[in-house]
């Protein structure tokens, strides 16, 4: 801080961290990963004029410190040189406090054995029957230490634990290949929590019945083409939650700042003005608070408290996702607080928050026997989306037919398509609290240079009318 | 700051300390500046330098790994220690231990010079692209980038390779409009990079797209560029031509070794050598990386290995282990189609109706056994009618099998190009004509 500061940075933060991680993986009944790291570092990030300059470093020496920091005030005064700084930051109290995210078990004081143990039955369990060729039964643990200070007198410590785990088998037989997964694919389920989150999931009770359904899927018929009711599962409610709105309202996207990697928003900001997202039922809630939330921090890299707000208010858009520096294209005098960077040595940008869909009144079985002629999916097998969030297919591990309100034949490959505001507006029915939960986003990649951050989205399964399904050729 | 000779004495230190039977180093670093900028400045200008000490140790037939980010000497005993630890709470390996590899002369290591940060020079390339868009009443995003990435391996038995690799980076989107063009250059140094050509793609595509018109999905010719050919078959690499695929049954390969699995014009291999390809040239454990031919005049030849699977399969390793132990096994990282006769011109003027694709989008895949894929297109899609580009057309998603397009290729572009992909990963291909491409559904730009 003091070299920013002689150096004639307007502003300047500093953060120091360490990210420790732990992950172990039994596959095929051996233990194919088991990996502990620690990572130190540090990154400065300054303006000049308006102009953005940022630097990390891994040695904690004097000289290095010196030499980062001048290397950001260099990058920031270069950088005029391709153009004005534009860059204007929001106003934010300058907080002094302590943050921890709340757990019950600390992952990393649980023997390896214990863990190892777990994966090693629920992995056996999957292998249980020859048509079974891959399993995979993963835990990871992180936590992530953090102290910011900047300029303004800002001086934050924070740790975040954040835990998942689960197990997927691949069944093959004649030529079908089909996955399974519990509680979700791609590594399992994740929260903010301890272990405690790993007991509760219960991955050795629940390998049967995933090897089961895998198993099952290789004789099921394919995903009838046409148009159907769907009822998505909470899991694959998660992920349309996030590509269709968490990334449709990421401020800085809409501003073109992500236009040449990862695309622009169809959410520009003339639609600030009532513009119907969804149906009436639709409430989206960001919320930087909620208890486990993979997001839920005190603060966000830029220094901004923790928040909660809607992005979509009984259909009608609300308002984004910011950071400091974006805050003004929507004319909001604070940030929002969802710039988040992967580690010290990353720059901030804007991130999707914990992001859910609040919670309707029906039953589950309710609405199965509410429902004429639809399918009901579950499971994240495949997805894309285009580059304004509007056109976007998924496929999902596992169908069920609903026909005359009962469940029917089992269905592989369930694909569907849509249209980003005629899909939210399709949406006629959603589940209760009882069916609502935070599910994990451990991936999400974003940014040039790619980085890695993690959400939760809050979802109960919920009905969307008459949407394309299958692969139309 | 990371240099060789601090990342050997960082592995020596490690080795010194391990009192495992057999102990692994490998010590990385990546050192990257990009300018990221829209409109008419950037908005993000940085430096980013990480560095990991990897240590893997056997003890009685037990593995374990421990890893740090900071390269000092205390933190890579540590690491050592923890590694040792690891071990110790490890079930004994099912399979027989395979002795870590030895030293293997006899190959080239890749040293590069490393491109040291330039900010003004950075700042420089920006301005030009951004003028470059502003000229011709477009606006313009992207990036500029400069990258340097050092990897030494060592082994306690007596196994040491290091090379630095670098690449310089621009990347550039111009919009005019509903209209978009988009074009990208990788090279090994700043001074190979081409910003005029870039430029002036990239604001061609912007300018020739404005006021596309919609066309019903469907099947169609399609001309795709390289970049598009890049995002399909990245995935052949992730899903099809890893020995462990094939061993789990989810490869397109399987059973097919030595049949005809694609067009007669297509040849594909993993090659680090090529002289457009960037990378290490040794793989996770200090394997020498092979050229592997993986699909020779429409024929499977067969995947590429590490050790594992070289020893479960009877043959020898290729050298395309990822950093050990890991549960994907096996990949290309440097896939290379071969290039064909034809001009881009050409491959456009035998279509009677037909689409120019320019890049694919968010392309993921459905269904590993065919590689079947979706995605949308992106940054200048153009119809072709009678042999010429008529008119921009809105975007389109496909949904398609890869292993089927291969098999429908009509013809093949003489213009290689070094490409990368959303989810990452390199590929030297040309441009490429495929026969009934199905295009599934529409979007409203």
């Amino acid at each position: 801080m003091d070299i920013t500061r002689s150096l004639g940075a307007d502003w300047a933060d500093v953060r120091v961290g360490r990210v420790e991680c732990e992950d172990l993986a039994v596959r095929n009944g051996a233990v194919a990963r088991l990996e502990q790291s620690e990572t130190l570092g540090f990154g400065v990030r300054v303006l000049v004029d308006g102009a953005h300059g940022f630097a990390s470093g891994f040695d904690l020496t004097p000289e290095e410190v010196e030499r980062v920091a001048t290397l950001a005030i260099s990058l920031a005064r270069a950088g005029r040189r391709a153009g004005p700084g534009r860059l204007r930051w929001a106003d934010e109290p300058a907080y002094k406090d302590i943050w921890t995210s709340p757990y019950l078990i600390d992952p990393f004081g649980v023997s390896l054995e214990t863990k190892l143990d777990v994966l090693s039955r629920a992995d056996e369990v999957l292998r249980g029957k020859p048509e079974i060729t891959a399993t995979s039964c993963t835990m990871s643990f992180r936590r992530e230490s953090q102290i910011f200070l900047s300029s303004e007198g800002a001086d934050i410590e924070q740790v975040v634990i954040r835990s998942g785990a689960g197990a997927s088998c691949v069944a093959h037989r004649a030529g079908e290949t089909q996955v399974r997964s519990y509680p979700a694919a791609f590594g399992g389920h994740f929260m903010a929590l301890g272990y405690e989150l790993v007991e509760s999931l219960d991955l050795v009770g629940n390998a049967e019945q995933t090897r089961e359904e895998a198993i099952e899927l290789l004789s099921a018929d394919p995903c009838p083409v046409g148009d159907k009711d769907i009822i998505l599962s909470g899991d694959q409610l998660a992920l349309q939650i996030h590509e269709s709105v968490g990334h449709a309202t990421e401020l800085d996207r809409v501003q073109g700042w992500e236009a040449n990697l990862a695309g622009t928003s169809f959410v520009d900001t003339g639609k600030l003005d009532g513009y119907r997202y969804g149906s009436e039922i639709v409430n989206l809630v960001a919320d930087a608070t909620v208890p486990a939330g993979l997001a839920t921090v005190g603060y966000d890299d830029d220094g901004v408290r923790s928040q909660r707000w809607h992005i979509v208010k009984e259909g009608v858009f609300q308002g984004y996702l910011t950071s400091r520096d974006v805050a003004h294209f929507e004319d909001n005098e604070r940030s929002r607080g969802c710039s988040r960077a992967e580690g010290p040595w990353n720059v901030p940008i804007v991130r999707i928050s914990n992001l859910s869909l609040m919670p309707g009144k029906w039953s589950f079985d309710d609405l199965v026997a509410d429902t004429e002629d639809g399918i009901y999916m579950d499971g994240v097998k495949c997805w894309s989306i285009d580059q304004q969030r509007l056109n976007f297919q998924f496929t999902c591990e596992l169908g069920r037919e609903i026909k005359n309100g009962k469940p029917g034949r089992l269905l592989k490959n369930p694909t569907y398509q849509g249209l980003t505001p005629e899909f939210w507006a399709s949406c006629d029915a959603i589940c209760s609290p009882t069916h609502w939960r935070l599910w994990g986003v451990p991936n999400c990649g974003k940014g040039q240079p790619m980085q890695t951050a993690e959400m939760s989205h809050g979802a109960a399964p919920a009905r969307f009318r008459r949407q394309p399904v299958g692969v139309r050729g | 700051m990371l240099d060789p000779e601090r990342a050997r004495r960082l592995a020596c230190v490690a080795l010194e300390t391990s009192r495992a039977e057999e102990t692994e180093v490998s010590v990385s670093q990546c050192e990257e500046e990009l300018n990221r900028f829209t409109a008419d400045h950037p908005v993000q200008n940085l430096v980013r330098r990480l560095a990991r000490v990897d240590v893997r140790v056997r003890v009685d037939g037990r593995e374990g790994k421990a890893s740090t980010g900071t390269p000092t000497e205390d933190a890579v005993r540590t690491t050592v220690a923890r590694a040792l630890e690891v071990a110790r709470h490890m079930p004994a390996a099912p399979e027989d231990p395979i002795p870590l590899p030895s030293a293997q002369d006899g190959y080239a290591l890749r040293r590069r010079d490393p491109l040291s940060p330039d900010p003004e020079h950075t700042a420089d390339s920006v301005a030009r692209l951004t003028a470059a868009a502003r000229d011709a009443g477009c606006t313009a995003a992207g990036i500029a980038a400069a990258e340097n990435d050092l990897r030494l391996i060592a082994n306690s038995r007596g196994l040491e390779v290091w090379d630095l690799d670098t690449r310089a980076r621009m990347s550039l989107s111009v919009f005019n409009g509903a209209g978009a063009g988009w074009s990208s250059h990788i090279a090994a140094t700043r001074e190979g990079l081409e910003a005029e050509a870039v430029a002036a793609t990239a604001v061609g595509k912007a300018l020739d797209s404005r006021d596309p018109v919609a066309i019903e999905p469907g099947a169609y010719t399609v001309v795709l560029e390289p970049s598009a050919v890049a995002s399909l078959l990245l995935f052949a690499s992730y899903k099809g031509f890893g020995a462990q695929q094939v061993e789990e049954g989810s490869s397109f390969l399987v059973g097919r070794i030595g049949d005809t699995v694609a067009d007669e014009r297509i040849s594909i291999a993993d090659d680090v050598h090529h002289p457009m390809a960037i990378g290490h040239v040794f793989d996770g454990e200090g394997v020498p990386r092979t050229s592997v031919p993986l699909i020779t005049d429409g024929v499977a030849r067969g995947v590429v290995h590490d050790r594992r699977t070289a020893q479960r399969m009877g043959c020898r390793s290729t050298g395309h282990a990822l950093p050990q132990p890991n549960p994907i096994g096996p990949l290309p990282t440097n896939l290379v189609l071969s290039p064909g006769g034809a001009a881009s011109d050409d491959l456009i003027r035998d279509v009677d109706k037909g689409i120019l694709v320019t890049e694919c989008h968010y392309t993921n895949m459905v269904e590993p056994t065919r590689l079947t894929l979706t995605g949308m297109t992106r940054n200048g899609t153009f119809l072709i009618e009678k042999g010429q580009v008529s008119r921009p057309i809105k975007n389109m998603r496909f949904t398609q099998s890869l292993v089927e397009a291969l098999q429908r290729v009509s013809g093949l572009g003489g213009d290689t190009k070094l490409c990368s992909a959303l989810f990452g990963g390199f590929t030297v291909v040309p441009s490429l004509r495929v026969d009934g491409f199905h295009f599934t559904s529409q979007t409203g730009f």
